[in-house]
């Protein structure tokens, strides 16, 4: 059941060296309850692309200006403020990298869950709310939810402050959560209990996840598919376990053979990609990894390549998966 | 070892973008500050007994022989304003320069060095501070007389403690930063990090407070030369010309505010001159 | 008599907090012996950050001592401060706050040289240039402000600067963390490369296992300002003997174990409220009567091997926690 469905997204950002499509055509679904994983360096577009779709672009500088995205078949590019407003935290909910930004470090825990609980329409009584507080705060598995509902942000370690971020966005039960690098300010041993939690919360309401990282060994373990960006488009996608096992863009490729992992051969020398993410104000003609892809051949550097479909599921935007299909 | 393809950006030239209202906005004051007594077109001393409060040359009963007016001595106000300008000039640029002088280095010494000497050179800022301008210039035209030179030293003492503390401050968070500790790493001594990296990264705190208290120096000497503790008579300064003219602000309004509307000037362009000056002193944003 | 190149000996790092001291290193001895990989992996509030100071000379230990080539820092005359700071270098994990904005290339580079009066400008300039070029960087590199090279460009400058005087040791705190995936094998590679072709020690501090594993010879484990592991890498990771050891290498995304192993997390009030007996206590799956009550020291858990757990001395060898794939 497609819940949400993002078709060419268009997102044009002004910067004093010029304005360049940030996010540049991007397509993508995600069903009921489905985990979908955005992968990408910084400068892919990850980060717009999430900002895109609930249309927190900063005004002046950046604006989507071509594609759709659709929730449940409503076209939100086209939605006026207003309703937009009402739609984001009951329908589609955020999370942020950074704790310390998404709470509010003069207000009590308490007061930050409790605003939200209160937006819940019809509106609950008084003594509703505090007990719907303690909830959110216990299905979050904050110990001691009662005693804490007057603990400040700072009191809290990184990984609480996360669960409470999380309570705050999901306290309306939103049909999409989108976590935009939620775990990377945690320590690893935190980052696991939150990406079980988050596990956990949805497998409870039937709740989408777009996780969005630069993490990929992050991805396999919470997402059912992947897709992975790079300067501003996708260039693979795909189901998690047919992408790392089987994967076809050299990019993709690349990522996976460079990052050094617990298992396999030690101390030898790691893949390295040659180069360095491009420039977005000035991109290559044709495929836009080719200057660092060590299969590049004149139709890669002529023209951008196609999705292909790859076999197992997905697609690959690449010349050589054309060949191979 | 193969050779990373580098987008390195071009640097652009120095000073690239001209400021041009702050530039509009000083030019009188530094032409009439370096030209003086010799651009004026009468003598300051050029008391006119039949010609007094004669009024600008765009109102009735105005003359070209003053421009701007005449005050209640018949000295021309527009030549007035030239040689008070370079009073004020003088005045504010040498005052706020020793205040600079004194308050970077003591700052400086301040932040890197901790310990006693922080202690005791806090404590003498702090005891500076608590005593108020006015009572500083009483104290010091008792000492000094009256005159430029007090003017200036009031300016150099009320205004370096602020100075001082700005610059601690901005040292103790520089010393901080990862970029000292690891020249300390790299073995350089106190005074090494203190001009190679305290100081360039303080510039634009530096320069920003700099032209703040310029244009808060130009009033600190019109407020005293108001109060006659600062430039007496035949010296004239911008302030003395508002003190002499505040009498007649509903009949000869021009003695003084064409002298008010200088000082705002000043002072205006000197922020925006500070604005531009920081932008362009800092690599980061030189660029853009 | 060891010729251990860096050698800790039981120091102690207190800082007063309100009042009461926060134990920011515990007891912590280790030996560095030149030509070594050496890793300390280690999550927030382990210490390692302190530990890497304490390295440094950049401050003092409470109590113990820090020895570098058996003589101790803290009673170095001027002349032996001077060759300490000849031998030790250091490269940090934030390349862009280890660069001071208003100096180009050059001059960031040979600022040890300089400082240290290490030749004349002239020889100075020209190892420098090398330098430059030994890291991949291109000479016009020289000329440009830092905030005109991308992020993994800016730290092989880092990287030029802390060779540059030819150091015995260089200390390295996270210095991939912060740099784009695609980038990082680039760099890790030119470390490596660096070290074989300089006969360099390294001391290196991440949290990344995987990295650890890949890069390190011989590994300690930080937890609450205390060493709880240190032997060969290849024995730590393939046999751990410390329970917290057991769950950083579980919570590493790809181990392949289900749940997260570890409850509970490291927070703001830790270090300054350490549990009773062995600091891991209150989050050790496998704690028992002994646990609250005694601190483990370090026992010999194998040949060059030691764990802080009970568990270690009671002879219960435990295997690794999960097979990987």
């Amino acid at each position: 059941m497609t819940l949400l469905e993002v078709e060419n997204l268009t997102t044009r950002i002004a910067t004093r060296g010029g304005a360049f499509n940030a996010v540049d055509g991007v397509s993508f679904a995600l069903d009921r309850g489905e985990a979908l994983g955005l992968v990408g360096e910084s400068g892919s577009g990850k980060s717009m692309t999430c900002l895109s779709l609930v249309r927190l672009l900063p005004k002046r500088a950046a604006q989507i200006v071509d594609g759709s995205v659709r929730l449940d078949g409503q076209d939100l590019t086209a939605l006026p403020e207003r309703s937009l407003r009402r739609l984001r935290g009951s329908e589609i909910a955020m999370i942020l990298q950074d704790p310390l930004l998404s709470l509010n470090p003069v207000f009590t825990i308490g007061s930050q869950v409790a605003e939200a609980v209160r937006l819940e329409r019809p509106r609950p009584r008084r003594d509703e709310v505090r007990a719907r507080t303690i909830a959110e705060l216990a299905r979050v598995h904050i110990p001691s939810p009662e005693q804490r509902l007057g603990s400040y942000p700072f009191q809290f370690s990184g990984g609480m402050r996360q669960r409470v971020a999380a309570a705050i966005s999901i306290a309306r039960g939103p049909k999409l959560l989108i976590a935009d690098e939620p775990t990377t300010a945690l320590d690893v041993t935190t980052q696991r209990q939150f990406l079980d939690l988050l596990t956990e919360l949805r497998r409870e309401d039937e709740m989408a996840l777009l996780l969005v990282t630069h993490d990929l060994a992050l991805v396999r373990e919470t997402c059912d598919r992947v897709a992975i960006m790079y300067a501003g488009r996708i260039v693979e996608h795909g189901p998690v376990g047919r992408v790392f096992d089987a994967p076809s863009h050299p990019y993709t490729r690349a990522l996976l053979e460079s990052i050094p992992s617990l298992t396999g051969a030690r101390r030898a020398r790691l893949t390295q990609i040659a180069g360095e993410p491009p420039d977005m104000h000035e991109l290559p003609v044709g495929c836009r990894f080719a200057p660092r892809c060590p299969f590049a051949d004149e139709r890669g550097r002529a023209s951008y390549p196609p999705s292909f479909a790859v076999p197992g599921g997905g697609e690959a935007a690449c010349w050589l998966q054309g060949d191979r299909g | 070892m193969e050779s990373v393809a580098v987008g390195v950006l071009e640097p652009r030239r120095r000073f690239g973008r001209v400021p041009w209202l702050p530039l509009v906005l000083l030019a009188p004051l530094v032409v009439f500050g370096i030209g003086g007594k010799h651009v004026a077109p009468h003598a300051v001393t050029a008391f006119n007994l039949d010609a007094t409060l004669q009024p600008p040359v765009f109102m009735h009963g105005g003359a070209w022989t003053h421009l701007l007016g005449s005050d209640p001595l018949g000295r021309d106000t527009f030549s007035l304003l030239i040689v008070g300008a370079r009073t004020s000039l003088i005045i504010s640029v040498v005052g706020v320069a020793l205040a600079g002088a004194v308050g970077v280095l003591v700052g400086v010494a301040a932040g890197s060095r901790r310990g006693a000497l922080d202690e005791a050179l806090m404590r003498i800022v702090d005891m500076q501070l608590a005593v108020p301008p006015i009572l500083l210039a009483v104290l010091l035209a008792g000492a000094l007389g009256g005159g430029l030179r007090t003017v200036i030293a009031t300016i150099a003492v009320a205004f370096w403690p602020t100075y001082a503390r700005i610059v601690r401050g901005e040292t103790l968070a520089l010393k901080q930063r990862d970029f000292v500790q690891l020249a300390v790493v790299a073995g350089s001594g106190q005074v090494r990090i203190a001009r190679k990296h305290l100081l360039p990264n303080l510039l634009s705190s530096i320069v920003v407070v700099g032209t703040l208290q310029l244009g808060a120096a130009v009033g600190v000497e019109s407020a005293l030369s108001f109060l006659g503790l600062g430039v007496q008579a035949p010296n004239t300064s911008w302030g003395l010309m508002i003190s002499d003219g505040k009498g007649y602000l509903d009949t000869a309004w021009w003695v003084a505010t064409f002298p008010g509307v200088a000082i705002a000037m000043t002072v205006l362009g000197a922020n925006l001159l500070g604005d531009w000056l920081r932008d362009e002193l800092d690599p980061t944003t030189r660029d853009r | 008599m060891s010729d251990a190149l860096l050698e800790l000996r039981g120091v102690t790092r207190l800082f007063p907090v309100r009042g009461k001291p926060l134990r920011a290193l515990d007891g912590v001895s280790l030996s560095v012996e030149p030509g070594d990989a050496y890793g300390i992996a280690g999550e927030s509030g382990s210490g390692k950050s302190t530990l890497v100071r304490l390295a440094l000379l950049l401050d003092r230990p409470t109590s113990g001592a820090v020895y570098f080539r058996g003589r101790d820092l803290a009673t170095l005359d001027r002349a032996g401060r001077a060759e300490f700071r000849r031998s030790v270098q250091a490269v940090f994990q934030d390349a862009t706050a280890s660069l001071n904005p208003r100096q180009r290339v050059r001059d960031l580079v040979a600022e040890p040289l300089e400082a240290q009066r290490l030749g004349t400008r002239r020889e100075i300039d020209r190892r420098v240039r090398d330098g430059v070029v030994e890291v991949g960087l291109p000479e016009r590199a020289l000329r440009s402000f830092p905030h005109q090279l991308s992020g993994g460009q800016r730290q092989r400058v880092a990287i030029a600067r802390a060779l540059a005087i030819e150091p015995s040791l260089v200390i390295l705190d996270e210095p991939v963390s912060a740099l784009d995936m695609s980038i990082r094998s680039q760099v890790l590679n030119l470390l490596l490369e660096l070290k074989e072709r300089h006969g360099l020690t390294y001391l290196l501090v991440a949290h990344d296992l995987a990295l650890l594993r890949h890069v390190t010879d011989r590994i300690a484990v930080m937890y609450l300002g205390r060493v709880v592991e240190d032997g060969g890498t290849d024995d730590v990771f393939a046999s751990p003997q410390h329970p917290y050891t057991e769950a950083l290498l579980a919570a590493v995304p790809g181990s392949g174990v289900e749940r997260s192993v570890v409850a509970g997390e490291v927070g703001p009030a830790s270090a300054l409220a350490l549990p009773s007996g062995c600091r891991f206590h209150p989050r050790c799956p496998h704690a028992y009567e002994r646990c609250p009550v005694d601190d483990p020291p370090l026992y010999p858990a194998g040949p060059g091997h030691v764990s802080a757990c009970h568990l270690v001395e009671a002879g219960t060898k435990r295997g690794r926690l999960a097979a990987a794939p």
